[in-house]
């Protein structure tokens, strides 16, 4: 076998695709790997146009072609970049899962005896078990990855869970120290209030009683017992202590009356911790959470109600709700920079009820929108706001199936748009049964 | 750093007018495939440290960065600096698949990087009667580069700007000869000179 008979049969059997085109791209040689893998024996294509055999890639490869004859210097292509330039079915066609074959492709010039380049060769690598290692460590991170995120979603759910957890117990804790309270003064007040009543009624008796004896001594012909009289009522000044216990009385009595309002709006509101649901009316625990915080808004708004007419019961948590209530009507109160106003619109249609509570405060920056519901963001100085209120109240309203909104222009107010949907007894249960079926499933 | 201290004067006059001429070509060559007239500086030669290198890396807009190494009597590596600005419309001149992915691009800048390396080298080699062989390029990220872990001190940096007529892009090709290296260009410059 001479030499070149001897290189032949080497290259044709190379596993690695050779091809030779001349300067036309027209096919002079290709090896076994392109044959084979091809079906297309040598004497089938020579001479043929390589751009021809291969139109799909004519452009690519006519670009490449053309760089090499001018260059006269190698140009590559990648399997990263593109995968298949031949159409050849993959090297692993039972096991592999790829169909065809990732190439890496090599073009360089082949030099004739006066130096010029009238033939270029085109070798092809087999890089199939590289780009599937490759693209199933790329799969694997990216599952490692989005395992990772999901993980830090669920963290971040428990931390929120955890969070509201801790909140809640600690409004039960003031709830039940409110009820405490609240009972320990309900009665003496009510002995107090109940007394000033009989107080009231004696000391009209006894004013009559008073002015009917004054009336008889003045009938008395007896100069002195008059002046004695006189004497007595200007020293003590009487006349005035006498025109005075009415009025006193009266305060006390309105005093001990507001008092037990409070204590009683303190009750109510001291079952926070209660998630019973039952119909109620919106507007009285409106009503009812307005007395509680009357304090910190007195002095900071005025409070206009627009409560709609025949305004039916929801089937809701309503001390729930009025935590919700609370927590708007505060910050609402705290976003006043001077006294201002705030509105709190009532009303329903046949689906759902709609409770505005709009602000006159400086509002809230639009960066801040986003966030206002995310456990633990809050403006407020260290130490007074947790973060959790807002938090709090969207969970609350979510769980009533709800939405709440927020419209806020900085500078002129806040207005928190909460909406309830009008469910029935039967629907609640059969939401709540399904939410606890869940849960029960791990899902948060 | 003395510029001069590998090569000498008349030594650095040749290659400079070797590169001149190289250029030339190179911008023929580069016209011919990419259909669009091409503008190139004059070569800069200069001599460079590897904390001179890392600068070099440092860019404004949004590059990639490519490199290519070759073989042969000289030895070395090319870096090209390519724009992300004006690849689109090079795609679209050079018939590239429209529109381009994050993968053409990457092909193109390697395609570019090849081309670029080739054209640049290909005169000088061809003037000064060598032979090279340009190895497959390759992109890669500087800052991931430990420039601290370079085994070498001094290298003869040989610098050309490409830009394109009419499209908004810019090119930074470096020829990066090592110190063994240019002990061979100079001993080939020599045989020139005299």
């Amino acid at each position: 076998m001479d030499r070149q008979q001897l290189f032949e049969d080497v290259v044709s059997q190379l596993a690695i695709g050779v091809c030779i085109v001349d300067s036309g791209y027209n096919l002079v040689y290709w090896n076994n790997f392109f044959a084979d893998r091809l079906q297309m024996p040598m004497a089938d294509v020579e001479g043929k146009s390589l751009l021809e055999l291969f139109p799909d890639q004519a452009t690519f490869l006519k670009r490449k072609l053309q760089s090499v004859f001018v260059l006269k210097n190698a140009s590559f292509s990648y399997w990263e970049q593109r995968p298949v330039v031949f159409q050849f079915k993959s090297s692993r066609p039972i096991t592999g899962e790829e169909c065809q074959m990732y190439q890496n492709v090599e073009i360089y010039p082949i030099f004739n005896t006066d130096n010029a380049v009238d033939r270029v060769c085109i070798t092809v690598y087999d890089m199939t078990v590289t780009a599937s290692y490759h693209q199933q460590l790329t799969r694997l991170t990216q599952q490692l990855e989005a395992e990772k995120q999901q993980q830090q979603v669920l963290i971040n759910k428990l931390e929120e869970a955890h969070n509201q957890l801790l909140q809640s117990e600690k409004m039960a804790a003031i709830g039940q120290l409110a009820a405490g309270v609240a009972h320990e003064i309900n009665n003496p007040v009510g002995f107090i209030f109940s007394n000033l009543q009989s107080l009231q009624d004696y000391l009209s008796r006894m004013l009559k009683y008073v002015d009917l004896l004054s009336k008889i001594v003045d009938k008395v012909p007896q100069p002195t017992l008059h002046q004695l009289k006189a004497d007595y009522v200007q020293r003590n000044q009487l006349a005035m202590v006498l025109a005075d216990c009415p009025d006193l009385l009266n305060e006390s009595l309105d005093g001990a009356e507001r008092v037990m309002a409070i204590v009683k709006s303190l009750k109510e509101f001291s079952h926070v911790d209660s998630k019973e649901w039952s119909a109620a009316d919106i507007t009285s625990g409106i009503e009812s959470t307005l007395r509680v915080i009357n304090n910190e808004l007195k002095y900071k708004a005025e409070v206009v109600r627009h409560y709609a007419a025949d305004l039916p019961a929801l089937y809701c948590q309503p001390m729930q709700l009025n935590q919700v209530f609370m927590n708007l009507l505060v910050n609402a109160a705290q976003a006043m920079d001077s006294f201002g106003r705030i509105e709190i619109d009532v009303a329903f249609d046949e689906q759902k009820m709609v409770v505005k509570i709009r602000d006159s405060g400086k509002g809230i920056a639009p960066e801040h929108m986003k966030r206002i519901f995310e456990p633990f963001f809050t403006t407020k100085p260290v130490g007074q706001g947790t973060g959790l209120g807002l938090s709090l109240s969207y969970t609350i309203i979510r769980r009533h199936k709800g939405s709440i909104n927020v419209e806020s222009t900085p500078g002129v107010g806040t207005c928190f748009i909460i909406e309830l949907p009008r469910r029935s007894e039967l629907e609640v249960q059969q939401d709540e049964a399904s939410l606890a079926a869940a849960s029960q499933h791990g899902v948060l | 750093m003395n510029n001069h201290l590998l090569i000498n004067e008349l030594q650095r006059d040749a290659l400079q007018e070797i590169m001149n001429i190289s250029m030339g070509q190179a911008a023929n060559a580069l016209a011919q495939l990419i259909n669009i007239r091409v503008i190139l500086s004059i070569p800069k030669i200069s001599m460079t440290t590897p904390d001179g290198l890392q600068s070099f890396y440092h860019a404004a807009s949004p590059h990639h960065f490519a490199r290519q190494s070759f073989l042969g009597d000289m030895h070395g590596e090319v870096i090209s600096v390519i724009s992300d600005e004006g690849c689109k419309e090079l795609g679209e001149a050079m018939s590239y698949d429209q529109p381009m992915d994050a993968n053409s691009v990457n092909e193109l800048v390697l395609e570019l990087t090849n081309i670029l390396a080739g054209a640049c080298l290909k005169g000088m080699v061809d003037q000064l009667g060598s032979r090279l062989h340009l190895a497959a390029p390759s992109l890669f990220e500087p800052e991931q580069q430990l420039h601290s872990s370079y085994n070498w001190h001094h290298a003869l940096l040989l610098e050309i700007l490409f830009a394109l007529e009419h499209i908004s892009f810019s090119s930074r090709v470096v020829i990066c000869l090592d110190e063994a290296s240019i002990a061979v260009l100079a001993g080939k410059l020599n045989e020139m000179l005299d």
